[in-house]
């Protein structure tokens, strides 16, 4: 049984629909773990020796024609779709409701969202629905709506079938928990959270850092006005823009530590370019840059670049592939890091385990494989970072 | 307030080479939601009737539907076929989407022009 909301946003579903959403979460969990399983042991009992395959778009190539590849690509791409399908018809029945109390918790709980009404949405968000999203993020169907947010809640929900948290905020907890037991003596007064969505990830810093002053900022104002909102009812204080995080308007120096999650593979590689140099302009010396993200392709072999990459050509995330083709160090070196400074690292799941398993994990030998990023039971969360040099 | 769409705009992959194999997929897909859905429904319902001490199954056999009953189970139906078929319904938004995918961190940085070729060619 798939996790539910743990805040008053909440919407009630019907029986069906849970039903739905519990059948598109299970259908999910089969296609990512066997049928991902078998199409690998395929590729490499059938076409991995002969192809000589040197990159995943050489994979991509070979597999595009079998059969099981387009099974697998089929069901995937639908249920997909199902994700959306099965949350929005219960969001669609409990709009009014839903942004009347996202108003009432706002202005009880004193967590508005900062809305800029001039800010201009980035095409790569308004002219595709990203990740097959109807509405992509960003699509206001009323005053002060917060629809996109409970779609994108409710959607990442049925999405993660319970691997990502219970509150769909294990990436938060795992990287802000390596931060704190990594560097012991590191203590963040002012955090920031580029691409915050709904804030999922967000509040977890403020759990980890409750001294450190937290802000989320995203392009998207229904999906700030949801996070904002969200947050206020489950007690957890930060602030949540509406701001581009390729132009943001906070002063040089500002922040310890600039972070995102799963953020980066969404934009533009120009988009990226400006992001991480405003990250480096907010950071005070001595600050960190850390990024969650999906590991590169220069450090998987062909298959699980092809693998992650699926992404990019079948769920509408165009930039994907371009962005994880860099070389992570130079995109810090190019924005104004020193790159000595640079790392990169896993980390298991934080709140799948006790904190003495955790660290343990965290000392074990690095091991990027087809586990790294992807939602299976072993699951381990990739980020790099550079530190600004004082 | 407007409609919240179902659907995510832009024309969909396809997968097989045989014409109608992909929406074939689609069906069977929105079939077995459907029938999980009935059967888990059904399953709950035959628990909470037992629990109240009635033999379900003799009744179950005996019983029919009112007039009333019968005409909301026909619409129930179409709306149960018409969302099995849904591949080949014609309600896609149009437009709204990438051409080609794309590969190199060249064709990523030109993204904003072939955003706007797609939504020309729409």
């Amino acid at each position: 049984m798939i996790n539910n909301l743990n805040h008053e946003l909440k919407v009630e579903s019907t029986k069906n629909e849970r039903s739905r959403q519990e059948f598109v979460a299970a259908l999910r969990s089969h296609v990512l773990g066997d049928m991902a399983s078998h199409m690998r042991d395929r590729y490499h009992s059938r076409y991995g020796a002969e192809t000589k395959a040197t990159s995943g778009t050489d994979v991509h190539e070979a597999m595009q024609s079998d059969p099981y590849f387009r099974y697998y690509s089929a069901v995937r791409y639908n249920a997909q779709e199902m994700v959306f399908r099965s949350v929005v018809p219960t969001i669609d029945r409990n709009h009014d409701k839903l942004n009347a109390t996202a108003a009432t918790i706002s202005s009880k709980t004193n967590s508005q969202a900062n809305i800029d009404p001039d800010l201009a949405i980035p095409r790569s968000v308004s002219e595709i629905d990203v990740h097959l999203a109807p509405g992509s993020y960003h699509t206001e169907y009323a005053e002060n709506d917060v629809a996109a947010g409970a779609i994108y809640d409710n959607s990442i929900n049925v999405f993660a079938f319970n691997q990502m948290g219970r509150n769909m905020d294990d990436i938060g907890h795992t990287i802000s928990n390596y931060l704190r037991l990594s560097y012991p003596d590191f203590s963040p007064e002012r955090i920031l959270d580029c691409g915050c969505t709904v804030g999922h990830n967000t509040l977890p810093w403020k759990q980890t850092f409750p001294d450190a002053e937290v802000t989320g900022v995203d392009v998207s104002a229904p999906i700030v006005r949801y996070g904002a909102s969200r947050a206020g009812s489950m007690g957890i204080d930060v602030n949540f823009m509406q701001m581009n995080a390729t132009s943001l308007d906070f002063p040089d120096n500002h922040f310890d530590v600039v972070f995102s999650s799963m953020f980066l593979h969404e934009l533009p590689l120009k988009d990226i370019h400006a992001y991480m140099a405003e990250a480096f302009r907010v950071l005070r010396p001595g600050g960190v840059l850390l990024t969650m993200e999906l590991p590169p392709n220069e450090s998987l072999g062909p298959y699980e670049q092809f693998y992650l990459d699926w992404d990019c050509y079948y769920n509408n995330e165009p930039f994907y592939k371009a962005f994880r083709d860099q070389n992570y160090r130079e995109l810090c070196s190019r924005a104004g890091f020193d790159t000595d400074a640079f790392f990169e690292f896993e980390a298991p799941r934080y709140t799948y385990m006790s904190e003495a398993e955790f660290i343990k994990e965290l000392n074990a030998e690095k091991r990027l494989d087809d586990s790294t990023g992807t939602l299976t039971d072993d699951l381990r969360w990739f980020g790099f970072g550079c530190w600004k040099q004082s | 307030m407007s409609q919240i769409p179902l659907d995510s705009a832009g024309k969909r992959p396809r997968f097989f080479p045989s014409s109608g194999t992909d929406e074939s997929v689609s069906m069977i897909l929105e079939l077995m939601s459907e029938v999980w859905i009935v059967r888990e429904r059904l399953y709950a319902l035959e628990q909470v009737i037992e629990d109240a001490g009635i033999d379900v199954s003799d009744r179950l056999e005996k019983w029919r539907p009112t007039a009333e009953q019968d005409l909301k189970l026909d619409k129930q139906r179409e709306q149960f076929i018409k969302s099995v078929l849904r591949s080949l319904e014609a309600n896609h938004v149009p437009g709204r989407h990438l051409r080609r995918s794309l590969d190199t961190a060249a064709q990523a940085d030109d993204a904003g022009e072939q955003l706007t070729e797609a939504v020309q060619v729409a």
